[in-house]
């Protein structure tokens, strides 16, 4: 069969692609890390400025308290023939956490909060390589099949 | 209490096998990656070339559309393949030879299943191991002789292209997949920080005063000497008294500021007014300045006052005793062997 060359080249590049698809995922989990690090300081200043009880797990909303959405959510696209997470913002029945901890509260805690968010984003990506890479392996598989058949019939 | 430090060096390491090695060793070219290199001549090989040499070469392989239409015809093939063979093995099942490969569906090629097939899973399963724990222990002793030496994806890529370039030259060289077969691939380590004895030390010292502190509140209801001290004191009386009476003359001065400043400054600044008005103006501003003073007034008011002790705190003797306690270090006797005196 003339598939065979293409093949074998294809397969050489697939498990080129599965390697850097780990690299990347090595550094985007680094990101998230070095991100949530970030973040925990600053809440941990605004802690420190604003005193132990008022940053607290005791603020954070129970069971009895009315419901919200979530303000950022995270739906499944298809692009370019692969499922994709995508973030978006939610605009119905959302609330400021912010809110939570009083209504003047430090920069610090400002600045926490867009870092977790964009740790967010970091994370979705990170779960994107996860996909492909799952996807990747399926071609692996599927190639190493074939060229099984190929080389015995 | 060691904490793991982050990832400095993020690249995958793989650690080739000994069909790899000999084919690299038979490389005959001046421009080498440093790894590769180090692979061909031991591991102690010193290279002297520079690394950024390489930078120009591509760092990433991407699929062409040729490719991804490529792809999808092989899977079609294959899924027709599979779903003939499973249907053959349903039919004839006395036909089938292996029981592993009956049980087994990842296998399913029926009688194709080869070594290779084997082997491939067990490349898969190195991946997925090493991918769930940092440390996986190779089961090839090959790889072990060679540790140290190792590829990055940079030098598979180089290689990837030095493939292809002599391919394209015609000459047979064999794929990078087939020399890539059971090597291993291992995640880079976290480093391990030790932490600082004298930190260590310290932590110890702090939190036995701590401790001591909150043994001296608690217990100071039962102990006749320290019960009626410092709030029974005379000195404690007349502060307390001292503190809420500046915090209602300041309150106070605040109101009567802000009511000259509608009662007076307003007339100063536009002109003569009527005085109906001006006692209008004077009393809202004082109205405001209270609401928000009442505020700080209430918080302020709120405090207990609090006198620190003057007795140097020491921990309590479990706490110099190194044996018993976990977190201790050589000699912590210095900052704690204080014990608390009346």
């Amino acid at each position: 069969m003339s598939n065979i060359e293409p093949a074998h080249d294809l397969l050489d590049k697939v498990i080129l692609r599965q390697l850097d698809l780990l690299e990347q995922k090595i550094k985007c989990e680094l990101n998230i890390e070095s991100n949530v690090n970030n973040g925990s300081i600053h809440l941990a200043k605004s802690r420190y400025i604003m005193g132990q009880s008022s940053v607290s797990t005791t603020k954070l909303p129970t069971e009895s308290s009315p419901d919200f959405s979530a303000s950022i959510m995270c739906k499944t696209i298809e692009e370019d023939g692969m499922t994709k997470l995508k973030l978006y913002q939610n605009k119905e029945n959302t609330i400021v956490p912010l809110h939570w901890f009083g209504v003047l509260v430090p920069q610090n805690l400002h600045m926490a909060q867009k870092i977790f968010q964009t740790t967010l984003s970091y994370v979705v990506e990170c779960s994107n390589i996860q996909l492909q890479l799952k996807e990747n392996m399926k071609n692996i598989n599927a190639l190493r099949k074939y060229l099984n058949i190929i080389s015995k019939s | 209490m060691d904490l793991k430090g982050s990832l400095v060096d993020t690249n995958v390491r793989i650690y080739p096998t000994n069909g790899f090695l000999e084919y690299i060793k038979k490389i005959k070219d001046d421009k080498v990656p440093e790894n590769i290199l180090k692979l061909k001549n031991g591991s102690d090989y010193e290279t002297k070339c520079n690394v950024k040499d390489f930078d120009y070469f591509a760092k990433t392989v991407n699929l062409t559309n040729e490719d991804i239409e490529l792809l999808r015809t092989i899977k079609k093939t294959i899924s027709r393949d599979s779903a003939v063979k499973v249907n053959k093995t349903e039919i004839e099942p006395e036909f089938v030879e292996h029981d592993k490969i009956k049980t087994n569906k990842t296998k399913t090629i029926s009688k194709n299943v080869t070594d290779n097939d084997e082997k491939l899973t067990d490349k898969k399963e190195s991946i997925e191991n090493s991918k769930s724990s940092n440390n996986t222990i190779g089961n090839d002793s090959e790889a072990d002789k060679n540790k140290g030496t190792y590829l990055t994806t940079s030098d598979v890529y180089w290689l990837y292209q030095h493939l292809q370039q002599r391919r394209t030259n015609g000459e047979t060289v064999p794929y990078l997949h087939e020399l890539l077969e059971g090597a291993r691939i291992e995640m880079p380590g976290n480093k391990v920080l030790k932490r600082n004895p004298v930190l260590e030390a310290r932590c110890v010292k702090l939190r036995a005063q701590q401790e001591a502190r909150e043994y001296r509140k608690m217990t100071k209801g039962v102990d006749n000497v320290r019960m009626r001290f410092p709030e029974d004191s005379i000195s404690y009386q007349l502060k307390q008294v001292n503190r809420q009476l500046i915090a209602i003359g300041q309150f106070i001065i605040s109101i009567f500021a802000g009511f000259l400043f509608g009662f007076k400054g307003v007339e100063w600044m536009i002109g003569s007014l009527d005085f109906g008005f001006r006692l209008l103006l004077g009393v809202m501003c004082a109205l405001v300045i209270a609401l928000a003073e009442i505020y700080f007034l209430a918080k302020k008011l709120n405090e207990e006052l609090n006198i620190p002790e003057t007795v140097q705190l020491g921990g309590p003797p479990k706490f110099v005793d190194a044996k018993k306690n976990e977190y201790l270090v050589k000699e912590p006797k210095k900052s704690t062997d204080k014990e608390h005196q009346e």
